[in-house]
């Protein structure tokens, strides 16, 4: 397999043989991301065509500053919250003060195939979707997703512990879901 | 944070470390088409620049061409008029003396100051010294008046009456003019200009009528200063009225209009050959699949559209290629500068296509693989195969009709000549062909050709002519041609504007 070196040489110069390596390389991967921010399949698939797109018009600005799979997926984030941005009504849910006595006990993910939890992150509320991809997965501070989302640093921060609560409700409910049925 | 809090992230972070899904099937070829269709868009936003880059500097070369023609239209000679009464008297007058009689010594001092004036005229004059005086400023004067007067229009001559010209060489050789005498000589110049400068005209220069046209010797040249720094004015002192009696009259400019010269070669027709490269500037879009093609080796079954759409589309090149033409061609000068010209030419263009694949029809001859074959009805039950290399010569053939108007920016024996304009080009055929794959011929043209018939052309060229002897021309000719109207038919996804360069060489016989 050829090194990103000279994939991304070749897309720059427009080959389009190199550019459908580069997307045979890095689609798969990037397509879970698209879908830990979307609803469903299409949505997802058409989040990520358009960040593909992205990438090639703009892999010119690419300075090797960070790793390359790293910086294709800053493009798929930001076109999933681009995508999603109209869908967004976000306001504080609940009292952040309240929620950090709240204890949130934590179930081993490792027994979860990724897709019963991205079906599970799916259900979210689209708002608590997005910062809690941001926050616990992608890693951002409340200070840059506020800036991200164009929200308050309490919004994203409210949201984010109003996704931890339905979370946790949702995997207690799978859990349950398996002891009855290995009962 | 709690533990619980980083552990709760952690947790969710691993599961989606490793997780990787697969596109749904299609999904480059919807971002190969997007990509397709964004250059396609990128081509149309570049061709269009071109077009207005096209049309401003064709504007800019007629708006200047029209100036120039204006400009020397407008030298048209005045009417010969008294103008005195216009003048004021000067203040600097008192500095340069121009007429005084029963004085000596000012002769030398005209002669100079008229040399220099030409000087600030022409630059090329001698000035005239002391020692010379005025036969100095004379000859100053007899050698250069001619191209003063050509550059001047509105001049004006300042005529004044006196004695002979032995009288006006007394009277302007004086160099020490009292003021008394001085403000006698203001009050008698009627509205007088600001003079500074003087010189006389010789009988010599009179019978030469190399200075001005009609105007006699002891003549003197004025300058003046107050409107026109180098505007020469002429005094005629000869005319037995009161020695300071000065009157300004313009100048009287030899009739004669630049650019209405009679052409006595009118008409041209010639021959002319080019040779240069040729770009297609082939936009592919999805190249149709038929149902039937089904022979593609090495591919698999389920996938097997896609894997051909692919190869056909983006193993598929098209690179530029030599180009001749030839010519007939005549023209017309409609002025000076301008001219009109036409005529025939015939092209043959070529360009290169790499493919990586072959089209066998249903009678076993192999054929490139290009959208003109796979659109072609014959070809329907042709089966393509993969055969990597498998170059072609892309060969048009045109009849062309040129219109183009053209300027001589440079018009001695040495000419040169920029066009532009447009053609009406026909296809006469089209075929394709290869020396090395073994494919078959493949000719279209008419109805069953992809390709639309006629196509516009707009054209530009620089032309450097050498005359030859009486009648002949030899010509070199860079050209650039580009289409304005779409090469490929409509219903096709693929789009042309085909290009031109080339550099002619070429004969003209001009009818005298």
């Amino acid at each position: 397999m050829q090194d990103d070196a000279a994939i991304i040489a070749g897309c720059r110069k427009g080959d389009r043989i190199m550019q459908r390596k580069l997307f045979e390389k890095y689609a798969p991967q990037m397509k879970v991301v698209c879908h830990r921010y979307c609803k469903g399949i299409q949505e997802a698939e058409d989040v990520l065509q358009e960040s593909f797109i992205k990438v090639f018009k703009h892999l010119d600005q690419y300075r090797q500053e960070a790793p390359f799979p790293a910086w294709i997926k800053r493009i798929v984030v930001n076109t999933a919250l681009n995508h999603q941005r109209g869908k967004l009504y976000l306001f504080p849910m609940v009292d952040v003060d309240e929620l950090k006595n709240a204890e949130i006990q934590t179930f081993p993910l490792a027994n979860y195939h990724y897709k019963e939890l991205l079906a599970i992150i799916q259900t979210l509320p689209t708002g608590c979707q997005m910062v809690f991809n941001l926050y616990a997965i992608e890693g951002y501070q409340h200070k840059e997703i506020a800036k991200m989302m164009n929200i308050s640093e309490g919004t994203s921060k409210s949201q984010y512990a109003r996704a931890k609560m339905l979370l946790k409700e949702m995997i207690e409910k799978a859990e349950h879901l398996r002891y009855e049925k290995f009962r | 944070m709690k533990n619980s809090d980083r552990e709760f992230e952690e947790e969710w972070r691993k599961a989606f470390e490793q997780a990787s899904d697969a596109p749904e099937e299609g999904s480059w070829e919807k971002i190969n088409a997007r990509l397709d269709h964004d250059e396609l868009l990128h081509y149309k936003r570049k061709v269009g620049f071109y077009k207005l880059a096209v049309a401003a500097s064709v504007l800019v070369l007629l708006a200047a061409s029209l100036l120039l023609a204006a400009q020397q239209w407008l030298l048209v000679t005045p009417e010969r008029q008294i103008v005195g009464s216009e003048t004021t008297m000067p203040e600097t007058f008192t500095t340069d003396p121009i007429v005084k009689s029963e004085e000596q010594g000012s002769a030398a001092t005209y002669g100079r100051q008229a040399a220099d004036v030409l000087d600030d005229a022409e630059g090329n004059l001698i000035p005239g010294t002391a020692g010379d005086q005025s036969s100095t400023a004379r000859t100053g004067v007899a050698k250069s008046s001619d191209e003063l007067i050509d550059d001047n229009d509105n001049a004006l001559i300042a005529a004044s009456t006196d004695g002979g010209e032995d009288k006006v060489e007394k009277e302007i050789d004086d160099t020490n003019i009292s003021d008394s005498e001085l403000l006698a000589l203001e009050n008698q110049v009627p509205h007088g200009e600001k003079y500074t400068e003087a010189l006389n005209i010789t009988s010599d220069e009179e019978e030469n009528d190399t200075f001005a046209p009609g105007l006699s010797s002891g003549s003197v040249v004025l300058r003046k200063l107050q409107t026109k720094p180098d505007m020469p004015l002429l005094i005629d002192m000869n005319e037995g009225v009161p020695e300071t009696e000065v009157y300004l009259i313009p100048m009287n400019r030899p009739s004669r209009k630049k650019d209405n010269v009679k052409l006595d070669d009118k008409f041209f027709a010639g021959l002319s050959f080019g040779s240069g490269r040729f770009n297609p500037n082939m936009q592919q879009g999805a190249m149709p699949i038929a149902s039937s093609y089904t022979n593609f080796v090495g591919m698999a079954a389920n996938n097997q559209r896609q894997q051909l759409q692919y190869a056909i589309t983006n193993e598929t090149e098209t690179r530029a290629a030599a180009a001749y033409t030839y010519g007939a061609n005549f023209g017309m000068r409609l002025g000076k500068r301008w001219l009109v010209q036409s005529g025939i030419m015939y092209a043959s263009v070529n360009s290169t296509e790499s493919s990586s694949t072959v089209l066998t029809s249903a009678g076993g001859g192999q054929y490139p693989t290009h959208f003109s074959t796979l659109n072609d009805i014959n070809m329907q039950n042709a089966s393509l195969q993969y055969s990597p290399g498998s170059d072609f010569r892309n060969n048009y053939e045109f009849a062309s009709i040129p219109l183009k108007a053209g300027y001589y920016v440079l018009d001695g024996r040495m000419k040169v000549l920029l066009s532009a304009g447009v053609s009406s080009d026909m296809l006469l055929s089209n075929e394709l062909s290869s020396d090395n794959a073994g494919l078959q011929t493949f000719t279209r043209s008419g109805e069953n050709s992809p390709y639309n018939q006629f196509l516009l052309n707009g054209l530009t060229s620089g032309e450097i002519q050498y005359i030859l002897g009486e009648n002949y021309v030899l010509s070199l000719e860079p050209a650039f041609r580009i289409a304005l109207s779409e090469f490929t038919k409509s219903e096709f996804a693929y789009t042309s504007r085909p290009q031109l360069w080339t550099v002619g060489a070429g004969i003209k016989y001009i009818f005298r």
